[in-house]
């Protein structure tokens, strides 16, 4: 009986296995031609560092509460700089499961030279830097092959136990320098269950839609599609791509049930799952209480509260499962004073309510210049989250997540973007304060004195605001030496000592940090036998320049707005007449106005200098110009002024 | 011996013992921070700490388990003040435990307070359980993540926890010393007469103490057996042992900064290591790991990750034969076999002194890590009569290697050793782009070990070729100053290898020109052309046609023009006014320009710097230029800069501050034209 068994298994297997290496083989001399080199058209070659030559994704939408996203992508690696394109990476987290299907790598010619199996990814957690711990976790495969080109084929599948509450974004070619010669998208639904999407630069003959069956689906097909070459301050690739961006308008995540059909939808859901996580211990509500009895005014209880937030939490970022998505509460936050920016939030809008003032959990994407954001696709485009703080007069914005910012100072990671404040009644969309330009400022005001030998003695001060503030924030909290150090690294001066110097700061509702430095300066003034070479612009000289690109293929985006101003007194030794200064430079384009002036009075020079930098969007034919009056900008800044001896 | 069940009363004995033991000698005692310490407001030796070690103390001790056999217990107590929110992170911890599955490492009693005080009270907050998360980092790595609760400026936390280990080829490391000052650190080993451990004390602080005592132990063995007839029977042994405990204690410990220009700071820590000598268990002989170089080496040579593997050629059978065939002269046929390893093979960016698996499967894969890749070129070229030897080595991340030492551990990384008529090669073909003559910088780091039955010896790992980079030009001037200049770059060795490797990080010439004019402000690349590129017989040539234009194109009374129109030193890359650890420029170099300036016509020389000359030591850094006027209405410039050595020690500091001070002043130098 058991032996009869086994025979029958081995048969079987047997069969199998002649089945799969006949399928095999059919299938390879097919696949074999396809991933030739050779078969990849030309124009998708240019500016190309990998070409996929098939991206498809496809994404199945069982209900609210689960889907699956199924890949298939073969990539040919061109060259060194194409690499990452050939790494295998697939993300899962304790709320999905991954499986890796099948995967070959194939050379110039399209044989295979071998396949990847699952046993050959490795396995890791995936945190990321600020965080000490997620639940997210990747698998990882990274091809060794020395000959280019190469190919990389693979299937995959990652299964969700849990709603789609963000958004997708999907680009053919996925990233800069990457062409793609077959893409699509496929999303398939219940028929009542519904979806929102934003298409980018398609042009009508690039795809084709086929919505049909019982289920619905919708369908993208992407063909040839060139390759955007990355190029200084170009904007985002869906600005210059074809690209998709999709959501699911409905999503549970552990029980809380949302709905995608507006912002007030979407905001609700927060608001569930927010619900009842804002208690605070009694003797911290009185203590609170005690705390904001001092002050009158609503402004000054904020501050003070917000002080104590900064003094006894810091951030510590652990995100687990629906922690990923819910606040730690308050109470627990209260125990241990850490948190995310969550938990933070949410407890600093405890503390608020403590006290009887409202405030509002704020989701935000921040990140320098992260401006951009989709209004119709009313799901999660967040990643962060600050505190909105409404008074009478006028509406404060709180960062929870740092400990050194003064209060209401949001910074470039926050500053003038669309958020969504979270209230019982729904999500309502507002925008953070934007930087004026005059008050991202770098404001610098120096006297030096020079000795007969040329060196130096300068006392400078350097005002910074708005965006530049945090400059200067680590070297607030810095010891003396420390801080020492710390300016040395920062500073090039050409031969200097740090005599001393100190940071401070002003808050206020547009607060300034200033750096106080008396330095000495080894010859500062290049002394010849007959003459003295003074470079006055000593602090914001223009060292570095944007790229000439020879052939800009982008538009490109300037996104702040700044003033700088550089006022500079020197002092030459006695027994010198001036040889030759530079004239006055006055001149502006679309890009900025720059004004500098050197005043020469016997011995005594006075150096002014104005820059106002201005924002924009600007066509690729603009960035000769642009690059240009930086040149310029460049050249008048190192100019230098001789003095002869008399 | 069968160990079936293990005797938990015996076990519960040895565990008690052990808790009672610990807290007899330990001066730290869990629950008991005093209050002077939450209140106080600065560390007296160093006010500018942001936090101090108040305390750590480890116990690495061997103790024999039933089941597992002899472990390792590895018992951490940390007792942390913290003054300054900068030092929060201080309070987070990643603890990795290696291996997986029953014979993996097990953190246990994680226990940890936090002390703070709160208006005038002082709390205890406990670290819970639900918050310490594991992380299965890999395969291989876990790590217990978590932070202390109530963390606050002022606050002081301790932290216990104990790592049991069947690893015992090494103890844990002990670091004395940290990013903050440390009031005492000690660390306690007590192990059975039966193992030996070599120790490995390094960086720049002297152990405070350092004792040797023995004590009297046993071990009972238990173990049950099947008779014939189905019954079980249980035996025991007892064995009694003597316990040899070292303990070594540092005071006083300042916070270790780091500095610009040094290598890995894990040469400099105070820290100390154990690797295994030699294991004796009861009644049996003993096994001998390492103790002496030779032993090391024929250990080395007859194991199956490395010597056994330098045995089997046959699956390089046809790669010989052609070799053989191909090249006659012993050179050419040793830099053949290095471009087919360095051709065929990928380096997997792992370092090892083992190979993977074996050298015929890395080579059937067309990849593997270093030992892999050079041990596979020793063996061929062994195979076609080339003297050939492995050279074990550490690379420059890794630390330093002490050869006081005799220690494997210290090496991570293999490179190949050659010899042909007294001329010695070493080889590394990992990376696809050196030629076989140079090692790539990661393997520039103090000496290596020389692998070989009868000619082991210390190599050392130096980088002082040819490496020079030689820069002639042609300078045009314009009456109103713009100039326009030919240069002619030449460069050999380390810096040719690294501006190969920078031109073909960039997907294109006019990438590389864009950043060539960034790092060059005010210069534009009219032409640029490179020779030699791939063939590392002739010196890297690049050619530059460079125009700079001046804003006003009016002709001018008097021209100023600084001959350094790129690669000038505009500011001193050393700062700071005191040095703790040497400086290192990993390979010595020599850069020399010379220049020629048309001076325009209906203009003369009106002034020329003076001709400068200065070095520090026996020439170990020197600078030379000089300013003539030729009879053909030229100028020439010559300038020479040398780093003639690679290590300069904290004492030389401040002379190569001074020497950069006067490099950047005179590389500021301007030769002033006069119209006629």
């Amino acid at each position: 009986m058991i032996l009869s068994n086994l025979f029958k298994k081995k048969y079987k297997a047997a069969f199998i296995l002649i089945v799969f290496a006949f399928l095999f083989e059919s299938n390879n001399s097919v696949l074999a031609s396809e991933y030739a080199f050779s078969k990849i058209p030309y124009e998708l070659l240019e500016n190309a560092n990998s070409v996929y030559r098939v991206n498809n994704k496809e994404i199945i939408i069982d209900g609210p509460a689960s889907f699956t996203i199924k890949r298939e992508i073969a990539v040919t690696v061109l060259n060194e700089n194409g690499e990452n394109s050939g790494k295998i990476a697939i993300h899962y987290d304790d709320n999905s499961r991954a499986r890796f299907r099948s995967g070959e790598i194939y050379d110039g010619n399209g044989n295979r030279i071998t396949r990847i199996r699952r046993r050959d990814l490795t396995d890791r957690s995936n945190i990321s830097d600020f965080s000490l711990y997620e639940d997210s976790r990747i698998l990882k495969y990274v091809p060794r092959i020395s000959s280019y080109p190469y190919t990389v084929r693979y299937e995959y599948e990652v299964s969700y136990s849990r709603g789609l509450f963000h958004a997708i974004f999907f680009y053919p070619a996925r990233h800069f320098n990457a062409s793609a010669q077959k893409a699509s998208l496929q999303i398939s639904y219940p028929s009542e269950h519904k979806i929102s999407y934003k298409e980018f630069n398609l042009e009508d003959d690039a795809y084709e839609k086929q919505i049909g069956g019982n289920e619905k689906q919708i369908k993208w097909d992407f063909k040839n599609i060139e390759a955007v070459r990355s190029e200084y301050l170009s904007p985002k690739i869906y600005n210059l791509a074809p690209a998709v961006i999709f959501a699911s308008k409905e999503f549970e995540f552990e029980g809380y049930l949302g709905r995608g059909n507006s912002w007030k939808d979407f905001g609700k859901w927060i608001w569930s799952m927010n619900q009842g996580r804002q208690k605070l211990p009694e003797n911290r509500v009185n203590y609170l209480k005690e705390k904001a009895s001092q002050y009158e005014d609503d402004r000054k209880k904020v501050k003070s509260i917000y002080k104590y937030l900064q003094s006894r939490t810091r951030y510590v970022n652990i995100s687990l499962g629906i922690g990923g998505m819910q606040p730690v509460d308050a109470k627990t936050v209260d125990q241990n004073n850490y948190g995310d920016c969550k938990a933070l939030c949410n407890y600093m809008m405890a503390m608020l309510k403590a006290v009887g003032i409202d405030s509002y959990y704020t989701l935000i994407k921040a990140g320098v210049g992260e401006y951009d954001f989709f209004e119709n696709i009313t799901v999660s485009q967040f990643n962060h989250v600050i505190l909105c703080v409404p008074l009478q007069n006028d509406t404060i914005w709180l960062e929870c997540t740092n400990q050194h910012i003064p209060f209401g100072y949001i910074g470039s990671m926050n500053d003038n973007r669309p958020v969504l404040i979270i209230k019982e009644d729904g999500g309502h969309l507002d925008k953070t304060p934007a930087f004026k330009p005059k008050e991202n400022i770098q404001n610098i005001n120096a006297t030096i004195k020079l000795d007969k030998q040329g060196h130096g003695k300068a006392s400078i001060n350097m005002d910074f605001g708005g965006m530049y503030l945090s400059r200067l924030i680590p070297g607030l909290r810095m010891s003396e030496n420390d801080r020492k150090r710390w300016l040395y690294r920062n500073f090039s001066f050409p031969n200097y000592t740090i005599e001393k110097h100190n940071v401070s700061i002003a808050e206020g509702s547009s607060p300034v940090a200033s750096l106080e430095m008396d330095i000495s300066l080894r010859s500062f003034a290049n002394k010849t036998n007959q003459r003295l070479f003074i470079k006055p612009n000593l602090v914001s000289a223009n060292r570095s320049s944007p790229p000439r690109n020879r052939n800009r293929n982008n538009p490109f985006e300037l996104k702040f707005e700044n003033s700088f101003s550089d006022t500079i007194n020197i002092v030459i030794p006695q027994g010198y007449i001036i040889e030759s200064s530079p004239p006055d430079y006055s001149f502006k384009s679309k890009f900025g106005e720059y004004n500098s002036q050197i005043i020469t009075k016997e011995n005594k020079v006075l150096y002014i200098r104005n820059f106002e930098s201005h924002n924009g969007y600007f066509s690729a034919d603009k960035y000769h110009d642009y690059y240009n009056f930086y040149q310029k900008i460049n050249r008048v800044d190192n100019q230098n002024i001789v003095f002869r001896k008399e | 011996m069968h160990i079936k069940y293990f005797n938990y009363a015996v076990l519960l004995l040895v565990f008690s013992l052990f808790i009672g033991c610990k807290s007899q000698d330990a001066s730290m005692r869990l629950r008991n921070v005093d209050d002077k310490y939450v209140k106080m407001t600065h560390y007296e030796n160093d006010s500018t700490a942001k936090a101090l070690i108040l305390g750590d103390q480890g116990v690495s001790e061997i103790r024999y388990h039933n089941v597992d056999g002899f472990q390792n217990r590895f018992t951490r107590h940390l007792r942390v003040k913290i003054f300054d929110k900068d030092a929060f992170d201080i309070a987070d911890f990643r603890i990795p435990l290696y291996g997986r599955g029953g014979r993996g490492e097990r953190i246990i009693n994680v226990t940890g307070y936090t002390y703070t005080e709160d208006n005038g009270n002082i709390t205890r907050t406990r670290l819970r359980r639900r918050d310490q998360h594991e992380e299965v980092v890999s395969e291989n790595l876990r790590t217990v993540n978590f932070t202390m609760p109530n963390i606050q400026e002022g606050s002081v936390f301790e932290l216990e926890y104990t790592i049991i280990s069947n690893f015992l080829y090494t103890l844990p490391s002990w670091y004395f010393q940290s990013e903050y000052p440390t009031v005492f650190s000690q660390y306690r080993i007590p192990i059975p007469e039966y193992f030996n451990y070599n120790p490995l004390v390094q960086g720049f602080h002297n152990l405070d103490s350092h004792e040797s005592s023995r004590s009297r132990r046993r071990i009972t063995f238990e173990w049950e057996e099947e008779t014939f007839f189905g019954e079980v029977e249980r035996y025991s042994h007892t064995v009694n042992y003597y316990e040899n405990i070292t303990s070594y204690r540092m005071d006083s410990i300042p916070g270790f900064k780091r500095e610009p220009y040094m290598n890995s700071m894990i040469n400099y820590l105070s820290k100390i290591d154990h690797e295994l000598v030699s294991f004796r268990p009861p009644y049996s002989a003993a096994t001998d790991y390492s103790s002496t170089w030779p032993q090391l080496t024929n250990r080395l040579l007859e194991s199956d990750g490395f010597g056994k593997q330098l045995q089997n050629s046959d699956f390089l059978s046809d790669e010989i034969e052609k070799l053989a065939s191909d090249y006659a002269d012993p050179k050419e046929r040793m830099v053949a076999a290095f471009e087919l390893i360095q051709d065929k093979m990928t380096w997997n960016k792992k370092n090892s002194i083992y190979v993977s698996e074996s050298l015929e499967k890395a080579w059937k894969d067309k990849q593997g890590n270093a030992s892999d890749i050079n041990l596979m070129l020793t063996m061929l070229l062994k195979e076609l009569d080339i003297e050939a030897h492995p050279l074990l080595i550490s690379t420059r991340n890794h630390g330093i290697i002490n050869p006081a030492q005799v220690m494997l551990r210290n090496f991570n990384y293999v490179v190949t050793y050659a010899m042909i008529d007294d001329e010695v090669y070493l080889m590394d073909a990992t990376e696809n782009n050196n030629p076989y003559y140079l090692l790539p910088g990661r393997c520039i780091n103090g000496n290596g070990r020389l692998i070989s039955k009868n000619k082991s010896k210390w190599v050392e790992l130096d980088a002082s070729q040819d490496n020079n980079i030689h820069t002639k030009s042609q300078l045009n001037i314009k009456p109103c100053g713009s100039i326009q200049a030919n240069l002619i770059r030449t460069k050999k060795d380390y810096p040719r290898l690294a501006k190969t490797n920078q031109i073909n990080d960039y997907g294109s010439k006019d990438d590389y020109l864009d950043s060539f004019e960034s790092d060059n402000t005010g210069v534009e690349v009219i032409s640029f052309e490179t020779k030699n590129m791939e063939n590392w017989s002739k010196p890297l040539i690049i050619n530059y046609e460079l125009k700079i234009d001046e804003l006003d194109t009016t002709p001018k009374e008097v021209l100023y023009i600084n001959p350094m129109l790129i690669d000038q030193i505009e500011s001193n890359p050393f700062r700071i006014e005191k040095r703790q650890f040497p400086v290192d420029f990993v390979f010595p170099y020599k850069r020399n320009y010379s220049t020629i300036i048309e001076i325009p016509e209906g203009y003369a020389v009106e002034e020329l710097p003076d001709n400068a000359h200065f070095y520090i030591g026996d020439r170990d850094v020197k600078y030379v230029s000089s300013f003539n006027e030729s009879k053909d209405n030229n100028i020439e410039v010559n300038i020479d800069f040398e780093i003639n050595k690679a290590l300069f020690t904290p004492q030389e500091y401040n002379d190569l501050k001074e020497f950069y001070s006067n490099v950047v002043e005179e590389q500021a130098r301007n030769i002033v034209l006069k119209k006629l």
